[in-house]
């Protein structure tokens, strides 16, 4: 089923509330008549409603932003927006900063930081065990692929490592398995950036990528 | 003679309150169902024999239905009613015996330590089991034949024949000790233990083995996940390599026949006990179907038809599905295809053949030789472990390294049968199906659809009552129809409409 999705907002002061939402977070004006007026930003469309100030609702806006700290200074420099939490962590990927604005409005400012930004190293999507080593290389050596197809690659190496330990009636991946995988499932341009990647790490690779032939 | 006829009819009972109570169990909603699992768990142990034994089947490697009952927790005989049979050698080399510590469907386990401190197993025979399984297996020949038996053209009594023949084998003791000794030698799966067999005690009715200390399966499911692994490896890799490389399967996966313990540096050990229960598998029949699994896993093309008629299924039955092989094989073979570590549990194989294949299904079961029961069944026990030790395996590779370089290039070196067959059956029954319908006050009452050779059988599918009304108000000869359809081939036709009373029927081909 498809449909034109709108939010309502029932607010006291439908006219201000528009000008807000205008003025600051990038909405048009859509359409006005007697009973209310239609914002939209090209993705959401926000109908204001008149209600008597005792009556007025909450309206919940998420604002994605790639640089949390200064957003949320600029919006706490506007009128009437104060602050209601700063830096929460949600999870291990994202914070937020909340601000109350006018007309009952509410913006959550959000952040997602990627695992180069937060510099961890994410678990492999493992089924067998693995050895530490093993284990640690991959993790590290992931790093250098772009992060758009870091999850992909991470997937991969880990299901191809662990096929090759199958091949040996094992249970734990081993660093051979590891760097095998690694050389079958990386493009053959990649592989003198691995393994000059790995000699620093100490690790010499070279078995596993002669082994694939370009 | 009174005696026996008397006993005879004691058993017939209780095969009938049995058969009753399967009925009852195949009916029962969810919530009736645990009460009539125990009811017919009770009937069943009662017996002792086949009856306990099938009872066994159906407690498979679950642990927790009612059927487990009959697997760990069985009554067993007293030492004095069984110990004339150990013989007098046995007695004197024996330092002590338990009263028995585990009772099965032919016999029981005791506990008992030799003069020279070596702790054993002495698995002995109920006395008068074999005379009272051969008069069971007389009884369960009288077992009906009918419904989707004989709809589907199962061969009824190659089942019985395997049954009858299986369950005789499981009675001596000689030839388990000889398989089990096989398996000892021949298996060399990492984590597998066999335990050892002292032949010089052991006779017909008696077997008598190391003792094997270890807990049950269900136990080991909390174990961490490294030894869940190396057990789930070690159950996969035994069935690879018994069934491919030394064509003879562990028959009976029910979890009383395994032990677990872990090892001095901690890893986890299988023991698998009894060997009653075995499938043999000869060897064009184990090649092809490796044939059939490697192609399928290195995306080469294959002659499905041809192996699944050399692994010896039936190819006139085959033929009705070979549209449908290909992706079938796909279905079976899931696991194996997978490029990863492959989680049984989502494996819903039944639903995904009831998806492909709807009431055509039974032409696979009925196409498959009567053993396949058997080794379905060990298949099945694997697969249901696996689930519940919660792991992931990668089956082809644990395959290809428990089977052998050299095993694998026979299996591609192995010629096919050709498989003209296929063709000649689908020319000579050119319809798809038997529909019936029954329409009552014209409203649909029945809506039936059945394999197209079941209209050569009409008589037996349509009630004798209705069959003489429809004689004798429209004049249906069916004898007639059914050897007219034999002479000039099953195609679709009209083969006939009829009115009784408020029922209107009709039966076409189509």
């Amino acid at each position: 089923m498809d449909f034109v999705t709108t939010i309502i907002h029932p607010v006291a002061n439908p006219i201000g509330a528009a000008a807000f939402l205008c003025n600051t977070l990038g909405f048009q004006k859509k359409s006005s008549s007697t009973d209310a007026l239609v914002v939209d930003n090209g993705s959401v469309a926000v109908r204001l409603v008149f209600r008597p100030a005792q009556e007025q609702g909450v309206l919940h806006v998420e604002l994605q932003t790639q640089n949390l700290g200064a957003a949320t200074a600029t919006l706490l420099a506007l009128p009437a927006v104060t602050l209601l939490q700063e830096r929460v962590a949600i999870g291990d990927t994202r914070l937020e900063s909340r601000l109350q604005g006018p007309y009952g409005i509410i913006i959550t400012v959000a952040q997602e930081f990627t695992e180069d930004e937060l510099d961890i190293l994410p678990p492999l999507p493992t089924s067998l065990m693995w050895d530490g080593q093993a284990e640690s290389c991959i993790r590290q050596i992931l790093r250098l692929i772009p992060i758009d197809f870091r999850d992909g690659a991470r997937l991969r190496i880990t299901e191809r490592a662990e096929m090759l330990a199958g091949e040996n009636a094992a249970i734990t991946v081993t660093l051979d398995n590891a760097l095998q995988a690694l050389a079958d499932i990386t493009p053959h341009f990649q592989h003198p950036l691995l393994l000059s990647a790995l000699q620093q790490q100490g690790i010499d690779a070279s078995d596993q990528f002669q082994r694939v032939q370009p | 003679m009174i005696q026996r006829y008397w006993s005879r009819a004691i058993k017939l009972v209780q095969w009938g309150r049995i058969g009753l109570s399967l009925r009852r169990l195949k009916t029962a909603k969810p919530a009736e169902r645990e009460q009539a699992q125990q009811a017919l768990a009770a009937l069943l142990a009662d017996s002792r024999g086949l009856a306990m034994k099938i009872g066994q089947i159906m407690a498979g490697s679950h642990d927790d239905n009612a059927f487990q009952a009959l697997v760990t927790s069985i009554e067993p005989l007293p030492l004095s009613k069984v110990k004339t049979c150990l013989g007098k050698p046995l007695e004197r080399a024996l330092q002590a015996i338990d009263e028995a510590s585990a009772a099965a469907s032919l016999g029981q386990v005791h506990h008992g330590l030799l003069h020279n401190g070596s702790e054993v197993a002495i698995k002995i025979r109920y006395p008068g089991i074999v005379t009272a399984i051969k008069a069971e297996l007389n009884i369960s020949g009288w077992l009906p034949a009918g419904g989707p038996i004989k709809r589907w053209q199962f061969d009824a009594n190659d089942y019985k024949t395997t049954l009858h023949r299986q369950l005789l084998r499981e009675t001596d003791y000689r030839i388990e000790r000889q398989t089990q000794q096989r398996f000892r030698q021949n298996l060399t799966v990492s984590g597998l233990h066999i335990p050892t067999i002292y032949p010089e005690w052991c006779n017909e009715g008696v077997l008598v083995q190391s003792w094997e200390k270890g807990c049950r399966f269900s136990e080991t499911c909390h174990w961490p996940k490294q030894q869940r692994l190396e057990i789930g490896r070690t159950l996969l890799m035994a069935l690879w390599q018994s069934l491919f490389v030394h064509g003879e399967v562990h028959g009976d996966p029910h979890p009383g026949n395994y032990l677990f313990r872990l090892d001095s540096q901690g890893h986890a050990e299988t023991v698998l006990l009894d060997y009653g229960c075995t499938v043999l598998i000869a060897r064009q029949r184990r090649l092809a179907f490796l044939k059939l699994i490697e192609a399928y896993c290195t995306g080469q093309n294959i002659d499905a038809f041809g192996c699944f008629v050399a692994m010896g299924f039936n190819a006139d039955k085959l033929a009705h599905l070979q549209e449908q092989l290909p992706e079938l094989c796909t279905l079976l073979l899931r696991p194996l295809l997978a490029s990863k570590p492959f989680p049984v549990a989502h494996w819903q194989l039944s639903a995904a053949l009831q998806s492909l294949l709807g009431e055509k299904r039974w032409w696979f079961r009925a196409a498959g030789p009567a053993d396949l029961m058997l080794l379905l069944r060990a298949f099945h026990g694997v697969n249901q472990q696996l689930a519940q030790l919660d792991v992931a395996l990668p089956w082809w590779p644990l395959l290809k390294n428990a089977v052998g370089a050299e095993v694998l290039e026979q299996a591609r070196q192995l010629d096919l049968p050709t498989t003209a067959t296929a063709n000649n059956v689908t020319a000579r029954t050119s319809a798809r199906r038997l529909c019936v319908r029954i329409w009552e006050d014209g409203l649909p009452a029945i809506s039936m659809d059945l394999p197209p050779e079941a209209a050569t059988d009409l008589a037996s599918l349509i009630p004798s009552t209705v069959l003489a009304q429809l004689n004798a108000e429209d004049g249906l000869d069916l004898p007639a129809l059914s050897q007219r359809l034999q002479r000039e081939g099953i195609s679709p036709q009209d083969l006939f409409n009829g009115h009784s009373g408020s029922k209107h029927y009709r039966v076409w081909l189509e």
